[in-house]
């Protein structure tokens, strides 16, 4: 990272009155890229996928995570684990496609076995035509490299370093605030409730965008005459995530009247309450009284990203064909929405090959949940910044 | 398929032939199933002329392929007959 980005890096961590955004480099630059994978993905927990791609006792889905192979595996237990997906014999990558695997992850080179709980079970021929033994190979210590791994709310999250705080611990904040949906069961809407945004803008982007309903006239018109911008309030935790929520959710997809069902027991303040918040590092959620939606934000590249979204309901019964048209629906909504999104995003991915762009400056009033995500990615810079301003000094 | 029952005399050479075609044929159609029956009849062939090594080689490709399969009983006979000529763990 250069002088002057560290110095603009400060500049982040003002008060938002006073700070400047991220520089250029953190969405231009392939190396501040890289960086990322290590300060600000791999040591915290990061979503990096489902758990309903993932149902079956013996199922396993390969995921490339920011160029790390891992597999999340669901065990007979029923347990889903996640491990780094190559043979500890030759780093032959064990899984290339989502399939049932049965019993064992079987490498396809020299097959080696690995229980589904990583336990390294057989290693063929390892002493010879014949002969599975090796007195210098101990399976005991060859299983799988599993990562640290947690799910909740169907969202599969690791920490690849291992020494991010407890899941429950760092959750803690979100789980508080959404306390009235936690524990409840969810059911994902199947095929006609998942897509793909293949979007040409680094990450960072898409989070800040989704932080603030300052936009909101401007980009969604459409939500005007039911969503107003003046409907909307803030939400800040530093250190954990930032967003909007609405006052007036109240969704009209079908003319009879019919309406998906409620999560049980929830209080008034969600009967046209809603609220969208981006978790750190990379993943976008809405919660409301009759559905919950999920997006996350898979960084291809510095200047591309794939947005994974994916719809669950609230009663195995909203999942029957009779409601399939209702479930399109709602798809469709939060498509076009998301949609509507992309040229932002996009735009000031452009924008930021401006060589005198300083960041940008943020409104007091209506920015602050993008300035909190900003300074957030800044602080898990911090010790970068120690050791630069070190350097410099010396 | 070959019979998959335990084998109590040597395969003829009839017999061997048409197993080493089945398995080329099943490793072709990734069939790990067939492929552990095969090769374990391959391996009880072998004990029954007196070749243990050929044998073991056998049982082991046979036991990979009842772990992918799931066969775990197949597994584990394979296992402990592997084991008993000291060639498992």
């Amino acid at each position: 990272m250069k002088p002057e980005d560290i110095s603009q890096i400060k500049n982040v961590m003002q008060p938002v009155a006073t700070a400047r955004g991220l520089p250029n480099a953190f969405y231009t630059d392939a190396a501040v890229h890289e960086q990322e994978k290590q300060l600000v993905f791999h040591k915290n927990w990061t979503c990096i996928g489902f758990g309903k791609d993932v149902t079956e006792p013996g199922f396993a889905k390969p995921v490339n995570h920011l160029g790390m192979p891992l597999v999340m595996v669901r065990g007979q237990d029923g347990m889903l684990r996640v491990f780094q997906n190559v043979c500890r014999h030759r780093g032959m990558i064990l899984v290339d496609e989502p399939k049932q695997v049965k019993g064992v992850i079987s490498c396809p080179y020299h097959a080696w076995c690995y229980e589904l709980n990583g336990k390294l079970r057989a290693t063929p021929h390892v002493g010879g035509p014949g002969n599975n033994v090796d007195p210098n190979i101990d399976r005991a210590t060859l299983g799988l490299l599993e990562v640290r791994s947690h799910v909740w709310m169907d969202l599969v999250f690791v920490n690849v370093t291992g020494d991010a705080p407890d899941f429950e611990a760092a959750m803690a904040p979100l789980k508080a605030r959404w306390s009235e949906f936690m524990d409840k069961p969810i059911f994902h809407g199947g095929t006609d409730s998942s897509f793909k945004l293949d979007v040409k803008t680094n990450w960072k982007l898409a989070v800040e965008n989704y932080c603030e309903s300052y936009h909101l006239p401007w980009i969604h018109p459409g939500l005007n005459s039911y969503s107003r911008l003046e409907d909307h309030y803030h939400i800040n935790e530093p250190g954990q995530f930032s967003g909007q929520g609405s006052i007036v959710y109240n969704p009209k997809l079908d003319d009879s009247g019919r309406a998906f069902k409620n999560f049980d027991g929830l209080s008034e303040k969600w009967n046209e309450g809603a609220e969208y918040i981006a978790l750190y590092p990379n993943l976008l959620l809405g919660i409301h009284r009759d559905h919950y939606f999920a997006i996350l934000i898979e960084p291809v590249a510095h200047d591309q990203s794939i947005e994974h979204i994916e719809i669950y309901y609230t009663d195995e019964a909203m999942l029957g064909d009779e409601w399939a048209d209702l479930r399109e629906k709602n798809a469709a909504l939060w498509k076009e929405i998301f949609m509507e999104d992309i040229f932002v995003v996009e735009g000031m991915q452009t924008g930021r090959a401006a060589p005198g762009f300083d960041g940008g400056k943020f409104s007091t009033v209506m920015d602050e949940p993008t300035h909190t995500f900003h300074h957030w990615v800044a602080s898990q810079f911090a010790g970068q910044l120690e050791g630069a301003s070190i350097r410099e000094a010396g | 398929m070959m019979d998959t029952a335990d084998l109590t005399q040597p395969l003829t050479p009839h017999q061997a032939d048409r197993l080493d075609a089945d398995i080329l044929a099943w490793h072709e159609t990734n069939s790990a199933a067939e492929l552990a029956y095969g090769y374990r009849t391959g391996g009880q062939d072998a004990v029954l002329r007196g070749d243990i090594d050929a044998a073991c080689f056998l049982f082991t490709q046979a036991y990979v392929f009842a772990l992918r399969a799931d066969l775990l009983d197949i597994a584990d006979s394979l296992w402990l007959n592997l084991k008993s000529f000291g060639r498992e763990a």
